[in-house]
This record gives C-alpha cells, structure tokens and sequence, in this order.
C-alpha cells in the first residue's frame, strides 16, 4: 500500500549495485540517514537558537562566521572537541563517562520511525508510536545517573528534579498520544501522517487538505497543546529547565561536565528539541503532507507533498518553543509538578472521553 | 453477564468507598459500612441463586451462550458461584464487624479500608471462578496486593509495619515462585486454560518438569492458604494488623485460595506424574499443617496468635478436602461446606475479639478472665463459636469435619493406608484444639476478672456476631436439606 | 547478518549481565542493567517481536530502572560506596543457574517440538493460546501478520477479564502507594505549598 517516494527510489538506485556487492550495506543506509538528520538539524539548531534569542532580546547574534554567522556552530563544536575534558576526581569515571550517550540514545533510536517524506522512513514498525513512547522514557535514566556521578550536590539535585519532572510529564504526553492511536486506528506512524493527509474519503475541500489534520479536531487540538507543553518539560526547556536552572542549580546535571561530553548532552538537547517537534507535527500536523496540495504534479509532487513540508512544520514548532524559553520565566519546581498532575492529566483524560465521543459520532 | 453480578456488586461497593473517601465524615463512613455490608448480602442472594441456577438445565443453557470472554477465563459452574456467595458474605460481616473498630480506634482513611477489603473480596470471587492461567494469576495478585495495603494500614503502630513488610516480602517471592511454575506450564504445553493444559499433558514425554511445575505453583497457592513450611507470615501478620483486617484476611485469601488449588489441580493435573507429586505434597502439607497449626497455638499468649495458629490448623482440615477432590465426587461439596462453616465460625470469633479489643485495647489472653461476667453476650458468643471450631457435635463445624472425613473415607481410606492414618491425626488435633479454644472459655467463665466494669458491644460487631451465629445455627438445622441434596446427586462438578 | 547482530547484542548483554551482579558500585550496577536490557530488548527485535520488544523498553528499561536508580539516589548520598555482593555462595548460585539454563532449554527444544507436531496435526489446538505464542515469540512470522491488529482484540476482547481485575490491581497498588507514602501527620490546609517531605519508600506499586 505504501507507494514509494521518488528520494526513496532515488536512494535505491544508488544502493542497489552496492548491495550486489555488500548485501548488508543496506542496513547502513538508514543509520547513515539519521545521522544525517541529527547531525544537520542541530548544527542549525544551535545557530538558530543564537539568533532567535537575539532577535527577542534586540541583540544582533552571531556575525562573524559566514553569512548571517551561518557557520557559528560549526566553530563552536570545534571549540567543544579542543577544550580539555575534565572528570571530577570523586567522579564515578565509568558512569560519568557513560551518561550523555544514555541522554542521545532515545533520539538516535525514535528517528528510525519517523517518516520525514512520502516513503522516507528508515523503518516503518508497526507498533512505531507505543516505540516511540517507549524510547522517549528511557532518556530520564541518562540524566539521573550523570546528576549522581558527578559527586556533585547541584548535580545531585538536578538529576533529582529532572527524575520528577520527567517522569511526571511523560504521563500528560502519553495520554495525549493515545487520543491520536484512537483517531487514526493505527500505530503506524506512517499510516498516521497517511490518515492526515487528506484522499478520496475525505471531507475536506481538496484545495485545503489541511483541515484533515489531528490539529482540526477537537480532541486533536487539546492533545496538541497538551503534547507541546509536555515535550517542553520532557526536553527539559524553558520554562521547565529546572534540571539545569543555571540561576540557583549552577548548570543542574551538567554541571562538572565539560568539553566533548558537555557538547553531547548540548547536542541531545536540540536533537530532542527537533525530536518533540517532529512527533507534534507528525501527529498533529499532517506531517511530510502538503497542506495545500493534495494531488501534486511535478514540481508539486516532488516539494508539495515531502520532504519540504515537514520540515517547515517543525521549524514552525521549533521556532515556537524557542520563543517560549526567551519568553517565559522559569515555574518553581512545586509549579511545575502541580500543573501536571492537577492540570494536564486530568485534562488529558477528559479529552481521552471527548476523543471517544468524537470517534463514536463523527468518526475516525 | 449476569453471572459477574456479585463481583459487580463488589467492585461498586468498593468503589463507592473511593469516592466517600473524597470528602469523609462519620455519618457518611457509619453509612457507607452499613449499606456496603447489606448491598453484599444481598448481593449474596443473588450468587446463591446463581449458583442454583448452574445446577439447572436453564443454567447450562445459559453458560452455553455465554460470550465467549466469560468461557475462556471464568468457570460458570455451581462451584465458582458458591465462592462467591462465599466472598459476599466475608465482604459483608467483615464491614459489620468493623464499623465500630473504624469509628474508635482509627483516625483516617476508614472509607479506603473498606474500600479495599470490597476489592479484595472481589478478587476472592474472580480466583474461585478463574479457569485459566492468566485470571488466576491477577485475581490471586489483586487478592495479595489488598492484602499488603490491609496489613500496612496502621503504618504508625511499628509492629503493624514490620508485619506488613514481612509479608509483602515473602508474598511477593512466592508469587514469583508461582508465576515462574505458571511460566513453565505455558511453555511447556503453550495453552493457558486448565482443561488444555490437562489435555496438552495427557500423553507421555513431559517428564519431571511438569510435577516441578505443579510444585512450584502450590508454593505460591500455599503461601496464601498457609501451608506449613509458607505459614511464617500468619501470626505476624495477624498481630499486627487491625483486627478486622486480620478477620478478613484470616478467610477470604486463605479459602479462596483453597478453592483454586482444588480447580487448578484437580482439572490441569489428573495425570500420573504431576499428580502424585502434587498430592504427595498436599498429603504431607495438610498432616504437618493441622498438626502444627494446633500445637503451637496451645502456648499463645495472644488471642490473635491463637487464631492465626488455629486458622492455620484449619486451612490444614480443608487441605485433606482439596487432596481428594479426584479421588472423591464428595471432596469439593466437602470444601464448601467447610468453608461455609469456617467463614461463620472463624469470622464469629474475630467479631468477639473485636468488640472487646474496641473497649479494652488489648488481646492478651489474660485480660478476658471472667469476661462472662462483664459481658455475657460475648463470652457465651465465643463459646458458642469455640465449640464450632474445635468441632464438636451437632455444630457446623462437626458437619464441615464429618464432610471431609466422608470425603476421604470415600476416596479409599482403608484400614492402616495413608489415608486412614492422616484422618486418625486431624480427629487427634480436632481434640488437640479442644485445649486452647476451651482454655479462653475457660478463663472467661471461670477465673476472676481484674475488675468489673461491663464491656458494652457496639451495634454493628454486635449484630456481626448475631449474623454468625444464625450462619452456624442454620447449618445446623439445614443439615438435613444439606445432606440430602448432595446424596441426590447435586454435587459439584467443575467445568 | 542477523547472526552477527544477535552475537552483537548478545555477547555485550551477557558481560553487562554478570558486571551487574559483580560490581560492587550499585550505580554501575544500574547503568548496566540498564544497557543489558535495551539489549534485550534489541533482540526481540531482531527476532520480529517488536511488541515484545517495545514493552521491555517501555517497563523495563524506561520503567523500573528508573525507579530503581531513584530508590538508590533516596537510599544512599554518596558516590564511592561500595557495597558487598558476593555472599560466599557463588558455588551453589553457579549450579542452580546451571540447573535453571538446562531447564529451560529443555522446555524451549520441547516447546519447539510440541509446536512442530501440533502443526502437523493442525486444527485440534486452542486458537489464542498458540497463535499468541507464534506471533510474539518465534521468529518465522509470516510478514503479513500485524501483531499489532492480531494482539488487542485477544487482550481487550478474549482476555478482557484478567484485563480488568489487572485495572483494580493497579487501582488498589496506587491507594496502597499513597496510604503508605503518604507523611503521618494528615491534616494540611489546601492551597498553600507543603515544606518538602522526605520521601518514604514506597512498597505497595
């Protein structure tokens, strides 16, 4: 059923005399991809962060490094891979050592089934979302256990609050993922984006596709403001950063790393931050699908329903979350768990019932 | 559906219990304790009259058409509802009998008690009916969960929580040892249901593992009955706990728990192998298991000691019941009629040690000497129940004792085989238990009491009491009826 | 290729395996649990059981991990500490281990057997129980199966039942949790923020 992409056939064409070759080259084609993503995405990440809060502070940001301070995160990683690398002497050195690559696994591991464009997905589960979930949960380990080996008290606390707050508001966003398994029937994340994106069945007007998306619906839209608020605790921004709230926890979990290893959690971070994004605009908003085309032809086919799109979507989301943390003070960790546990949750089952009214009675 | 109508019930009750809980006062909790305990014995009615009807031709029908969820996870026969009625019952007096205790001796979080002890019952029933590995396995876990969180409620009182950790310690490690036997019998037949994996094992070829299986899950049934060498935690946890927590977990878990282990092991594992180790096992459990139970409560010191140690003779009594359930068409009317009498008998007696325990704040066995005189309802309440207990003629406990001996005896118990002899030990602890349970009578009608003040009993113990009572006395003067429906043939049959 | 994957994953599961109950650093103790158990999880992929494998990243590694490095930071302050493992009966825990690994050998290889001459002798099998075994555990999964689609109308339709009374369960296991981690002294009044509490370890979940 899953008509294949032309980057897909493109990628093919390209593997199939390697695989006459190396048959097991094929298993490197998605890893390389991801790569590919995590890597570019927060190499411009980092640069746009700069002048995002520039640009909210009335500042200029970055200048100096090709056009508009492009490259600025390029010099900063080779800043991060010169400085010397310090551990702690008290330090617990193999698991200091070890915590930031259990922080950057879950992002490595949930990209494999997010569908960037029509057929671009390094492996289409399907039980994607509940892996999704799964391996969203697993990050909070990487930052407890690097807040306990540093030997350190602000870390200590850190770890201790991130343990809270992470394990809190995985609930409000499971829950509200589970409204969108209810809407689409599925836990193909493929055949989800699919669902969103408008064809014969659908209701909407075809030169709007856009009004097929989870966001348009009732249930939808409160999941995806519920989705939102909780991805901002889970990736530990503002205004929820009160892992590493630099004001009274020095740099929280963080704090005694330094160099490379600082530079990987950096690096989780905004992988996670397009992570989140990506997720939201997968369930919510139609994902790689064009929201104004819905039978595109040529050019359209190509850049109107791919690629393209979901990109856009997520520098949308990111954008928004970043003019949120340069926004927002930070909540006090009391606030924090109190807007979970008696607003979001309870909030995400009663939308749990509306999504049940809405299947029942304008159906899937 | 309508079979699953008192385990509704139960779930209603004890939900209502969670929502009380939101805003407790003392007319509401004084409410809640009476209604929930009526709404169970009506509810109680009901099962009884479910459990008529599984007998009829209506019945059969009925469980023929039943959708398919209920047939593949619950047993619709006479059997599973007359637990039911069963786990009615205990929800409903234990609500009775702890009103009073709830009201006086605790501060808060009352209507969550209750609340729980519904759920429990509501597992009691589920485990009674569970007819394959996956029910059986959460309705014991929802049974031991309740019975951890009943045993901690009065987390302030140290003893109270050594004991509920004790016990969730060791319950917890034979549920494992449960669940690792449950593991194997899936692996090794791949069915879950008992008459699959009966059929699945029919054949030869399973070799030793089946028995260790088998084995390995009566660890875990044993650990919730009771069973000597897995009774360490009883007195404890008896101690320790409220007494009316310490009433109900003295009969729901253990008789529930009794009731799946004569399913499970009468319709999973009839042959050779399993079989023998398995009633190898129970023949030698149930001997140690009355024998000890008996024998140590004699040197107790504390009235709920003593009980614990005589609720483990009992367990030890129906132990003999589920042994011969293949053996004999008697063993499981044997069962229930046991468990019948114990529930009115064991409950009555926790009743009388509630009440005076509300006004005395004490169980040493010393502080009832002379309660006859300060109270002579309960004195002579406890006698009443005391000679149920030990089994005297013509009380229930005599008919449940004679049941099993019936039971035995028609499963082949000639003069001098095993079977004779282990029938010869549970008359001698019969006797054995005259001692204690005569012992306290003895104390409240003939020695001094240290002083005279009368020890009123509060309403809703007091009619805890009556209830029991009535319970025993119209097993008694039912006996007839009894007797004559199971020579007509309505025997269980499980299916 | 799947050989080597599995050797991949194996391999480092069992080292992490034994450095768990050989470290005498509870912490690294974790992290290798841990790591072992995304390894497994890694193998029921690899053996197309990817329902199995999401539940052991989503309760095991994501789940009681977490707990259990929470318990260990509420428990002890300071890194550096190192506690004993080894109680001198390596001996006997070798040969029960031993005794448990032939077992369940046996119980596979049979296992296996069972299934081959069940399905020779096709028909005569209840349905559920063994399509549920096929299509979660062995690896020759026709492709087509979704297990997703085939495996929640035999857990919220047939199995609804154990479904719902595992629903009370948690039910009662959350009360439990609250009533014996609540602080003793009950009565706050509501709005206004609460000192922080020690936490008490919690024993009813």
């Amino acid at each position: 059923m899953a008509e294949r992409g032309w980057l897909e056939n493109w990628v093919n064409g390209i593997v199939q005399p390697l695989y006459e070759v190396a048959p097991w080259i094929v298993h490197l084609v998605p890893i390389l991809w991801i790569l590919i993503l995590i890597v570019g995405s927060v190499l411009i990440l980092i640069w746009a962060e700069r002048k995002v809060s520039a640009d909210i502070q009335s500042r200029v940001g970055p200048l100096h490094h090709g056009p508009y301070g492009l490259f600025q995160s390029i010099w900063d990683a080779l800043k991060l891979l010169t400085k010397e690398d310090t551990i702690p002497k008290q330090a617990d050195r193999l698991v200091f050592c070890v915590a930031p690559y259990i922080v950057f696994l879950p992002a490595i591991l949930a990209y494999v089934v997010i569908p960037v464009g029509n057929g671009l997905i390094a492996a289409d589960l399907n039980v994607g979302l509940w892996y999704l979930v799964a391996v969203g949960s697993i990050a909070v380990l990487g930052i407890i256990v690097a807040g306990w080996a540093s030997n350190n008290k602000w870390s200590l606390l850190g770890g201790m609050r991130a343990a809270a707050q992470l394990i809190t508001y995985e609930i409000p966003m499971f829950l509200s993922v589970v409204v969108i398994i209810m809407m689409a029937g599925t836990l193909s994340l493929d055949q989800i984006v699919r669902s969103q994106s408008g064809g014969s069945w659908s209701l909407a007007p075809p030169d709007a596709p856009f009004l097929n998306w989870n966001c348009f619906t009732l249930p939808g839209m409160i999941a995806a403001v519920l989705y939102l608020v909780a991805a901002l605790a889970e990736v530990n921004r503002q205004p929820f950063d009160l892992p590493e709230s630099e004001s009274e926890l020095v740099s929280g979990f963080n704090t005694e790393y330094s160099g490379m290893r600082f530079g990987i959690f950096f690096v989780a971070e905004f992988s996670n931050t397009a992570l989140v994004s990506g997720i939201a605009a997968t369930l919510f908003f139609g994902g790689w699908s064009s929201p104004i085309v819905s039978e595109g032809e040529g050019f359209w086919r190509i850049f109107g329903d791919g690629v393209l799109w979901y990109f856009v979507k997520i520098t949308i989301l990111i954008y928004c979350m970043m003019w949120v943390k340069w926004t927002l003070p930070r909540v006090r960790i009391d606030q924090m768990l109190q807007i979970a546990w008696k607003g979001l949750i309870p909030l995400a089952l009663i939308n749990i019932a509306i999504a049940v009214a809405h299947v029942a009675w304008v159906g899937a | 559906m309508v079979y699953l109508i008192p385990e509704f019930l139960l779930v209603l009750v004890g939900a209502v219990g969670l929502v009380i809980a939101f805003a407790p006062s003392r007319p509401r909790l004084r409410a809640y304790s009476l209604v929930g305990g009526l709404t169970c014995f009506g509810g109680a009615v009901v099962a009884g009259y479910l459990a008529y009807l599984a007998t009829t031709d209506l019945g059969a029908e009925l469980a023929a058409t039943a959708p398919g969820y209920l047939t593949t996870t619950l047993a619709l026969d006479p059997f599973s509802r007359v637990f039911a009625v069963l786990s009615l019952i205990v929800c409903g007096l234990t609500f009775l009998l702890s009103k009073e205790y709830l009201e006086t001796r605790m501060q808060d979080h009352q209507p969550e008690l209750l609340a729980v002890i519904a759920f429990a019952a509501a597992g009691m029933s589920f485990l009674g009916s569970a007819r394959e590995l996956i029910t059986i396995w959460f309705s014991i876990e929802l049974l031991s969960v309740c019975g951890y969180v009943l045993a901690a409620f009065t987390k302030d009182d140290e003893r109270s929580a050594e004991a509920a950790l004790k016990y969730f310690i060791l319950g917890t490690a034979s549920s494992a040892f449960m669940l690792f036997g449950l593991s194997y019998v899936y692996g090794m037949t791949g069915r879950l249901d008992l008459v699959g994996i009966m059929e699945a094992t029919a054949g030869d070829g399973i070799g030793v593992l089946l028995p260790t299986a088998a084995v390995l899950m009566l660890v875990g049934f044993g650990f919730k009955v009771a069973m000597v060498p897995f009774h360490m935690w009883c007195p404890d946890v008896y101690e320790g706990a409220p007494t009316p927590v310490t009433a109900f977990l003295s009969v729901g878990p253990k008789l529930a728990a009794l009731a799946a282990l004569a399913r499970v092991f009468s319709t999973a594992f009839p042959h050779e192998v399993a079989r023998v180790a398995w009633e190898g096992v129970l023949f030698w459990g149930a001997l140690i298991t009355m024998t000890l139970g008996n024998v140590v409560a004699i040197k107790q010191s504390n009235i709920k000691r003593m009980l614990a140690y005589s609720s483990i003779a009992h367990a030890g009594y129906m132990l003999v019941a589920v042994l011969v359930t293949l053996r004999s068409d008697l063993a499981l009317s044997a069962l229930a009629i046991y468990a019948f009498a114990y529930v009115f008998m064991n409950l009555g007696a926790f009743a009388v040690v509630t009440s005076f325990s509300n006004r005395t704040g004490s169980d040493a066995l010393h502080s009832y000497n002379g309660l006859a005189r300060r109270s002579p309802y309960l004195a002579w309440a406890w006698a009443f129940f005391a000679l149920t207990l030990v089994g005297l003629p013509p009380t229930a406990g005599f008919l449940g004792k004679a049941y099993i001996i019936m039971a035995a005896w028609d499963a082949g118990a000639t003069w001098n085989s095993p079977m004779f002899w282990l029938l010869v030990v549970l008359v001698l602890n019969s006797a054995i238990s005259l001692a204690y349970y005569m012992g306290v009578a003895g104390r409240m009608f003939f020695k001094p009491p240290a002083h005279d003040d009368p020890v009123p009993v509060g309403g809703g113990v007091g009619t805890a009491i009556g209830l029991c009572l009535a319970g025993t006395l119209l097993m008694v003067l039912a006996a007839g009826p009894i007797i004559g429906a199971i020579q007509n043939g309505a025997v269980f049959a499980l299916h | 290729m799947e050989t080597l994957v599995f050797f991949g994953l194996a391999v480092p599961i069992l080292v992490l395996a034994v450095v768990v109950v050989t470290t005498p650093h509870i912490l690294r103790a974790v992290v290798s649990l841990f790591l072992a158990l995304v390894g497994v999880a890694g193998l029921f992929f690899l053996m197309r059981a990817p329902i199995l494998g999401v539940m052991q990243l989503m309760i095991y590694a994501g789940g009681v991990v977490v707990l259990f490095a929470f318990a260990v930071m509420l428990v002890r302050r300071v890194t550096g500490e190192f506690v004993r493992q080894q109680t001198g009966l390596a001996g006997p825990a070798l040969v029960v281990g031993l005794l448990f690994f032939v077992v369940l050998m046996g119980i596979g290889s049979g296992y296996l057997a069972g299934l081959e001459d069940e399905a020779a002798a096709a028909g005569s099998v209840h349905p559920v129980s063994r399509d549920l075994a096929e299509r979660l555990v062995l690896t020759d999964v026709p492709e087509e199966i979704d297990p997703v689609e085939d495996f929640s109308p035999v857990m919220i339709r047939d199995y609804v039942i154990p479904f719902e009374i595992a629903s009370i369960l948690l039910l009662v296991a959350m009360i439990g949790a609250v009533l014996v981690g609540h602080p003793l002294e009950q009565k706050h009044p509501g709005g206004e923020i609460e000192p922080e509490e020690p936490a008490e370890e919690g024993e009813g979940a």
